[in-house]
């Protein structure tokens, strides 16, 4: 069994319940502790006051959208390396140019399979330490 | 697209090319202006010709007229002067004859022969009759030889001219001189010859001269040139009774001739007459060139008016076609715009040149006209298309979005249940996929409903209901629905008792859960009512159905746009509801089929009213129906 305290910590943000309790579920059973806010300030909250591996952030969202939430992120020093990865439904080219402008580090295209969540997490590996290390 | 309907039969030819290229003339075709100045040009000219030729005519008339009288004056007093010569000398010949042939001493003999040198008669011969012993001639003055044996013959004979018994012959060459021989027999038969030079002759012609050549000519009675201008002719005292003013005269004729002469190589016009006592042809030509010279003085002058009046029709003409040339040239002009798609030409208000012109005029602004209104038209037409194209695409977006989002949640749930099979919390799982997909096929349904109702395949399905019972239902229906999402239900009007009414339940049923489902999702708190009432306007009987809510409500400026299809359309990423604005389009759609009217009344963040108004008949059947729910994802 691995500690609670070298579980790494996963932000899920988006304003539909049955989206985050999939994310939830899945980064569970991936040994991940899974954090939620169903909205950009909340969100803003957390980052705040908890230390997050991953950020898992949807894009339209009512009030403050995914993007706007990501600047506000990367504008305090302490979350500016905080790897962000867009969930979104809106797959055209201009809008992960937009994701990207923004400060998202990946896009997750919605809808996900168990698959695309392991590489997306693989790839985050790479760049930082695994959950093991 | 209807506008596009209209295309021209037959295609239009290829343009290419500058406009400049466009527009050059091939070939040669003359300008109106300068046609129509080169038709009035040559009318000018040939009226000119026309007024020349006639003045030419009248003024040379008028001027063979004058010389006929001038020159034939001339002629008399030539003939009148030669006449009284020849009397005189004819008498003092006679004279002389009778006195010499008396008293032939040396003193009578110089008195008479002085008295016919003064006439001209040089000598003067007295013959005997021709015998074998007659005596020698007895000759006065100078010592001539004698004429020619057939002269003398013809004198005896007395076969030439006659003047008071003496005999003239025609002229003869005696010597190096010209005589005219005069004989005059005596009563002893002896006959007297005399010498008449033409001095005195040759003085009056050559007292006639004026022009450039016009001169007199005397002839003797044969034809032959006595005097005249030409010295050869004289000299050698040609024949001209060849010539008709000749010949005339010696016919003792007098007036006016034109004929050819000869010696002048012109034509001439001569007054003539001759000399009575002696038959001698008179006459006075002239050139006749000399006449036109005349006319030519007055011809100038005439010509000069001409002039001035060409000149004056030329401008007339040059004003007319300039004034019959504008107007084309300003249409030509003008429809090149138009070609070249430059409407904004400005036309005269009325083109007064000519009634063609106004004609034309008018039905170019009717034409232009029509060109900038269908042009309108047309690009009216393509902005609407352009917008409706944008928000096609735009929906199409959106669309996939909205499904995409509930199809996340199944994709999702699915993934989490079939990932581990054992998880205690599948069967939840399972749930909420269900609910994904139901909310992905309301979505279907919702478009699908849009979609009839744009496509005008509305069917209706008249029937009679109880619309109070109806009411009950839905009260039951959404009641339940308002309340779970935290909000108060009220029912008003209808619904407490049973009133059979006849028109399509389904659709209403359909425009009530598309008003309802929009109240619920845009009202936070608050209170929803549905109220229904029936009454009577314009001979009709109308069921009004109201649904008011407490929610966000509509801005002013938006008010306007709620019923058109995907006015909930906003691909921002902030948007706060979901759904693709389509439920307003699609009851509008539905109450315009029945004949009714919707009408939308809101304040922002206090609330909307939204009514329908439908016609419909009060029915007395008791039957009653189901009214059918319908809608709204329970």
């Amino acid at each position: 069994m691995v500690s609670v305290s070298d579980r790494r910590n996963i932000l899920v943000v988006d304003d539909d319940e049955i989206n985050r309790m999939v994310v939830r579920v899945l980064m569970e059973r991936r040994n991940y502790r899974v954090l939620e806010a169903a909205s950009g300030p909340e969100a803003l909250d957390l980052v705040k006051d908890e230390t997050f591996d991953v950020v898992l952030m949807d894009l339209s969202m009512p009030g403050m959208d995914g993007l706007e939430t990501t600047r506000c992120i990367r504008s305090h020093d302490a979350s500016s390396q905080l790897p962000v990865v867009a969930l979104t439904a809106h797959t055209s080219h201009t809008e992960q140019k937009m994701c990207l402008e923004a400060g998202m580090n990946a896009v997750l295209r919605k809808p996900f399979d168990s698959e695309q969540v392991d590489r997306l997490l693989g790839l985050l590996d790479h760049t930082t330490k695994g959950p093991d290390a | 697209m209807s506008a596009y309907a209209n295309t021209p039969q037959r295609p239009l030819p290829e343009q290419s090319g500058s406009a400049a290229e466009r527009y050059r003339i091939k070939g040669w075709v003359w300008p109106l202006q300068q046609q129509i100045a080169a038709i009035v040009l040559v009318a000018i000219l040939i009226l000119a010709a026309a007024i020349q030729l006639w003045n030419y005519r009248t003024f040379m008339n008028a001027e063979i007229e004058r010389t006929q009288e001038k020159h034939l004056v001339i002629a008399q007093n030539v003939s009148l002067s030669l006449s009284r010569y020849v009397t005189d000398a004819a008498r003092v010949f006679v004279h002389a004859a009778i006195e010499v042939s008396n008293n032939n001493s040396p003193a009578t003999q110089d008195t008479q022969l002085s008295l016919l040198e003064s006439l001209n008669i040089d000598g003067m011969v007295l013959l005997a009759p021709f015998t074998a012993n007659a005596p020698p001639p007895n000759r006065l003055g100078k010592d001539l030889p004698l004429p020619e044996q057939v002269v003398l013959d013809d004198l005896r004979a007395g076969t030439n001219a006659t003047l008071g018994g003496v005999q003239i012959s025609g002229l003869q060459r005696i010597g190096d001189n010209k005589y005219f021989i005069l004989g005059y027999e005596l009563a002893d038969q002896r006959l007297v010859i005399g010498y008449m030079k033409t001095d005195y002759i040759k003085l009056v012609q050559r007292a006639i001269a004026f022009g450039e050549f016009g001169h007199s000519a005397i002839f003797d009675q044969f034809g032959r040139a006595i005097a005249h201008p030409s010295p050869k002719v004289e000299e050698n005292m040609v024949d001209a009774s060849g010539i008709s003013a000749v010949r005339r005269m010696l016919n003792r004729e007098t007036g006016v001739e034109m004929f050819f002469s000869p010696p002048m190589q012109m034509d001439m016009i001569a007054g003539i007459t001759f000399v009575p006592e002696t038959g001698w042809p008179v006459m006075v030509p002239q050139p006749i060139y000399e006449l036109s010279d005349a006319v030519n003085v007055s011809l100038s002058k005439s010509y000069l008016l001409v002039m001035a009046m060409a000149a004056l029709l030329g401008g007339a003409g040059w004003a007319v076609s300039r004034r019959l040339a504008r107007p084309v040239q300003n249409f030509t002009e003008i429809s090149r715009k138009i070609s070249d798609g430059d409407y904004t030409v400005n036309l005269p208000d009325e083109e007064r040149s000519s009634a063609e012109m106004w004609q034309l005029n008018e039905s170019l602004k009717t034409m232009i006209h029509r060109m900038r209104s269908s042009n309108n038209k047309l690009r009216e037409a393509l902005r609407l298309e352009e917008e409706e194209n944008k928000r096609k695409s735009d929906f199409m977006v959106i669309v996939g979005h909205e499904l995409r989002t509930p199809l996340s949640g199944v994709v999702g749930m699915l993934t989490v249940c079939c990932e581990q099979k054992d998880d205690v919390d599948r069967d939840h799982y399972l749930d909420v996929a269900w609910s994904s997909a139901k909310e992905l096929s309301a979505l279907v349904d919702h478009m699908v409903d849009y979609a009839e109702g744009t496509t005008e395949s509305i069917r209706l399905n008249s029937t009679t209901f109880d619309i109070e019972a109806g009411m009950r239902d839905m009260e039951v229906l959404y009641g339940n629905l308002v309340r779970k999402a935290g909000l108060e239900f009220h029912r008003t009007g209808l619904g407490d008792g049973s009133t059979q009414i006849v028109s399509d339940p389904v659709r209403l049923s359909q425009m009530i859960a598309k008003i309802m489902e929009n109240a619920i999702k845009f009202t936070k708190e608050g209170r929803i009512t549905l109220h229904s009432e029936i009454f009577q306007q314009d001979d009709r009987k109308w069921l009004k159905v109201a649904i008011s809510d407490t929610g966000i409500g509509i801005d002013e400026g938006q008010l306007e746009r709620i019923f058109l299809p995907f006015a909930q359309v906003d691909s921002s990423f902030t948007r706060s509801y979901r759904g693709m604005g389509l439920g307003l389009s699609i009851a509008q759609a539905i109450v315009n089929k029945l004949g009714g009217r919707i009408t939308c009344a809101s304040k922002l963040n206090e609330g909307t009213r939204v009514e329908i108004w439908t016609p419909i008949e009060l029915a007395l059947s008791l039957e009653r129906r189901d009214w059918p729910a319908h809608g709204l994802g329970e």
